[in-house]
């Protein structure tokens, strides 16, 4: 039998452990980082404004001295571009994952739950959600209240809540009547207690993970509705510099490689600290 | 003097899956407990024995609340608990406590020993740095020392015996009247058993406690118990003082699972009468008209097979519920 | 008595030692076994949790996996050093000449087909027989372990089955190609006492009737009284007495081996006084220096932390392990 553990640094040890394990999840969390820290230090490092049109020439070849990553069609510089679009699409995927998985947790847990006819009701709600195209309520929205990043954040915030509700509610289903919310029951814990303070923290590394998901699916979805203008044109976007570079594949393929490589390494990014975090917090082989 | 609990004709019945979905008559139900029956006096152990199916656990998570009963009631004190006012309930729930059987399954794995017994103290109104202190002494009395680095262990840091321990710790921490007892220790090794029944009894002598002993360990009750409940498909077969069913059973189960419990002697073991029955132990959902041991019992005659017969009393304190009894 | 042994030796276990390589250190799981199993015989191996029994087993039948390892030993089964078959040679061995039946056998059915076709499958691997004989031997397998209607208990599947039912399918299973050795792990711990009565009967009287031998690994002094003639006692992952159920039993040479009977709560005696053994089974990452049961022996003398007392016969077939019986 092994010998206890002493500290309960050992379980972030083990935690760093689990998740180094993952070479991929190690890249995505380097990745990540090296995004985050562009987006903090955007006015440092990007030399122009990236919404300044005619900041030089335009269609300026990458690797002009003076223009990193060139320009496009009406003369923005791509590099600072790129960088300030990694702003945007970390808080719009960041912040929408987070209200997500805030709302989608709250309605899964009661739902979960209390079960009966707040679950038929809530996830009769959260269907409706789910079946609903996005674009589709995008253009609805964007339409009646106008384009601005927080419409963004809210819709596509909207959009990722029944996946982390139906996950929560799946979770506080098969534990609500496992022995040891019995066991809290019997100490004279109240309903509501047990739901917060015995389940929830057995759920959470669950949801972390889904959350995580979400927002590599999120800077998906806001560049897509960024790509159809229905996001905010007043600022520096990676969608937005799709939307432009369409017209010109052949004259400036940079134009969309670069914003469509930016997309996906952080999409995969994200993806993969997703997947590593789910290995570090839920391991599945105990080990010997 | 009044009995300290009553169980009066205690019935658990669950629909089968699927069975609601037809409105034909005769639904399917599973009689996990059909009928129970004893009362438990102060400072005694009662020793509540069978096999799987039997309906021991489901009656002791019916006595914690834990589970609605069909029909039937249980008196606290005289009192029917499922008719409780709240700050009645706030007391029956510092006084009647359960030890669950899968010490694992029963902490939560992501709070440590100290939170997890912490928890009681506060929700009954001992708060802080107090509830810790009490605590801490607790784990001293089960023996899991040194406290302070018990009280940050997480469930999976401990071993079996340990986990028994604070399963023990969590039971008796406000000093209660009655703690049921699930199989406590039926998943530890033989020389550790010892370790925590001899806790047990030390504790209901500090503490004047009463037990229910929940367990299939025939062994366990004749060493620990004053009186056996033996267990049937969700009714008790027989009940009398431990002497008088380990040397006098009346009822043909009960001798049954004496002669199949084996016995730690080559000598005594083989030596012993056979009496092997065939079949299974059947599911408690088609039940037979009659006595429900009848498809298994060598003794079986048609009056047995008509209608249930009811626990009566044959001798003082030995009651039992067939027809033809042993002796 | 389950049957008369003859002299023949048909498992030769000589010093076994199977260890795991961990993160944290290497665990001596098994530390130098010696077993042997005659011809007719059967031996319970007694011990406790973690005490290197069922990895005993594995490692005889060779299902040991990293980290684990067999770092050393004999194992001979009639004369054939199983240590140095192929592994295609080992699966030959596996269910025609030993068998082995596990505790849990839901585990060790495949949920998605019927239990017929399980034990027909086995059959057919090893006996080479052609489907519609293969059929009818199960058949006639299914009714020899006392199932109820074994035409209808051919189709069903795993879990429409009960415990008991399943553990004598599994025992059908193992016992179909006619084995000379039946290894079984805990074969009734998960099962009601009426039930392990029952399956423990079926696992004697097939043995008796096939001339198998059995090597029956359990915690439950109680069936190995009823059920062994010779039985092994293992501590943390050593041999600590051996001799013949009516030697152990009746007079008990280790301190741990009459420390356990004591501890024993049987259902024909009321003990007062709860016996127990104090303290916990070793890490067998470290195990301790000298004899790994000085630190709960209340006999423990200082020649025990030096070096590991040797297994010695102190009477006919009697062997312990410890420095209070030290031959003459």
């Amino acid at each position: 039998m092994m010998g206890p553990k002493n500290d309960s640094l050992a379980s972030l040890n083990d935690f760093w452990y689990r998740y180094k394990k993952n070479k991929a999840a190690v890249m995505g969390l380097v990745v990540g980082t090296a995004l985050f820290l562009i987006a903090i230090l955007a006015p440092v490092i990007a030399p122009f404004n990236p919404i300044r049109t005619l900041v030089g020439p335009v269609f300026l070849r990458p690797l002009t001295p003076g223009y990193y990553l060139g320009t496009d069609s009406l003369g923005r510089d791509v590099f600072s571009e790129l960088v300030y679009g990694t702003r945007t699409a970390l808080i719009v995927g960041i912040v929408a994952a987070a209200i997500g998985a805030a709302v989608g947790t709250v309605i899964g847990m009661v739902s979960g739950f209390f079960g009966g006819i707040v679950d038929d009701v809530l996830m009769r709600i959260t269907e409706m959600f789910v079946v609903i195209p996005i674009f589709f309520i995008a253009l609805v929205i964007v339409s009646f209240i106008g384009q601005n990043v927080n419409n963004v954040i809210m819709i596509i915030g909207l959009l990722s809540w029944p996946v982390v509700a139906r996950l929560t509610r799946a979770e506080f289903l098969s534990l609500r009547e496992r022995e040891f919310v019995q066991a809290a029951r019997v100490d004279g814990a109240s309903e509501v207690s047990i739901m917060l303070r015995e389940i929830l923290p057995n759920v959470l590394p669950i949801i972390t993970v889904a959350s995580t998901l979400q927002i590599s699916s999120a800077i998906l979805i806001e560049a897509g509705l960024s790509f159809l203008g229905l996001g905010d044109s007043n600022v520096a976007d990676w969608g937005i510099m799709l939307q432009y570079a369409q017209s010109f594949i052949y004259q400036a393929p940079w134009l969309i490689l670069l914003p469509g490589i930016a997309i996906t390494l952080a999409t995969l990014a994200f993806n993969e600290i997703g997947d590593g975090l789910n290995d570090a917090l839920n391991p599945k082989l105990k080990e010997r | 003097m009044p009995h300290l609990l009553e169980v009066k004709d205690l019935r658990k019945q669950y629909p089968l899956k699927g069975s609601f979905l037809s409105f034909r008559k005769g639904k399917k139900l599973v009689h996990a407990v059909d009928g129970v029956t004893f009362n438990l006096d102060e400072g005694e152990t009662l020793g509540l024995v069978g096999e799987s199916g039997c309906g021991k656990t489901t009656t002791a998570k019916i006595i914690l609340r834990l589970i609605e009963p069909t029909s039937g009631s249980v008196y606290y004190k005289g009192k029917n608990i499922f008719k409780l006012k709240r700050s009645e309930m706030y007391d029956y729930r510092q006084e009647v406590k359960l030890i669950f059987q899968d010490t694992y399954a029963s902490l939560n794995p992501r709070m440590t020993v100290g939170e997890t017994l912490k928890r009681q103290f506060t929700l009954h109104a001992v708060r802080g740095k107090s509830a810790k202190e009490e605590v801490l002494k607790l784990l001293k009395t089960v023996g899991l020392t040194p406290e302070k680095t018990f009280y940050n262990r997480y469930p999976h840091e401990l071993s079996g015996g340990q986990r028994q321990r604070v399963a023990v710790a969590r039971a008796i921490g406000l000093k209660p009247k009655l703690v049921l007892a699930d199989e406590p220790v039926s998943a530890l090794d033989i020389s550790i058993r010892g370790q925590i029944l001899k806790l047990m009894k030390q504790l209901q002598h500090d503490f004047q406690l009463t037990y229910i002993f929940v367990t299939h360990h025939l062994g366990v009750v004749r060493s620990l118990c004053d009186r056996v409940a033996v267990m049937y498909l969700g009714r008790v077969a027989e009940l009398a003082t431990v002497d008088d069913l380990f040397e006098h059973p009346l009822h043909p189960y009960t001798k049954d699972i004496m002669l199949a419990t084996p016995i730690p002697d080559p000598e005594r073991s083989r030596s012993r009468q056979r009496m092997i029955l065939s079949g299974e132990v059947p599911s408690p959902i088609d039940l037979p008209r009659g006595c429900r041991f009848s498809p298994r019992c060598p003794y079986v005659q048609n009056d047995c097979l008509e209608k249930e017969p009811e626990l009566i009393e044959l001798r003082t304190g030995h009651f039992v519920a067939c027809y033809h009894p042993l002796e | 008595m389950i049957g008369k042994q003859s002299n023949e030796i048909i498992l030769h276990v000589q010093d076994l030692r199977t260890y795991f390589y961990l993160r944290t250190g290497i665990l001596k799981a098994v530390d130098g076994v010696t077993i042997d199993v005659h011809q007719r015989e059967a031996v319970g191996l007694v011990g406790e949790s973690g005490c290197g029994k069922s990895v005993t087993a594995f490692s005889i039948m060779r299902l040991i996996q990293t980290p684990g390892k067999i770092v050393e030993g004999k194992i001979l089964f009639k004369d054939k050093s199983l240590l140095d078959l192929t592994p295609r040679s080992m699966t030959q061995v596996r269910g025609q000449d030993i068998s082995m039946v596990f505790q849990d056998p839901m585990t060790y059915l495949n949920p998605v087909f019927t239990v017929g076709n399980q034990i027909m499958e086995t059959i057919q691997i090893h006996r080479h027989t052609e489907k519609k004989e293969a059929k009818e031997k199960t058949i006639e397998l299914l009714g020899s372990t006392g199932l109820p209607d074994p035409e209808k208990v051919f189709n069903y599947f795993p879990h429409q089955l009960s415990g008991g039912m399943r553990q004598r399918i599994l025992i059908a299973m193992a016992l179909s190609c006619n084995p000379s050795l039946l290894i079984a792990d805990e074969p009734t711990t998960a099962l009601d006492v009426t039930v392990q009565a029952q399956i423990l009967q079926l696992i004697k009287e097939t043995i008796q009737q096939l001339g198998t031998s059995l090597l029956l690994i359990t915690h439950d002094l109680g069936i190995v009284a009823d059920t062994c003639d010779t039985v092994y006692v293992m501590y943390a992952g050593k041999i600590v007495e051996r001799g013949t159920v009516w030697q152990i039993f009746k007079h008990p040479l280790h301190p741990y081996t009459s420390g356990l009977l004591e501890c024993v709560l049987s259902i024909d005696e009321f003990k007062k006084e709860i016996k127990t053994i104090e303290g916990n089974v070793p890490y067998l990452i470290n195990p301790p220096s000298g004899c790994r049961y000085r630190t709960r022996c209340p006999f423990a003398m200082e020649k025990c932390g030096t070096v590991e007392p040797p297994l010695i016969e102190i009477e006919d077939g009697h062997a312990v392990a410890c420095y209070l019986h030290e031959a003459d």
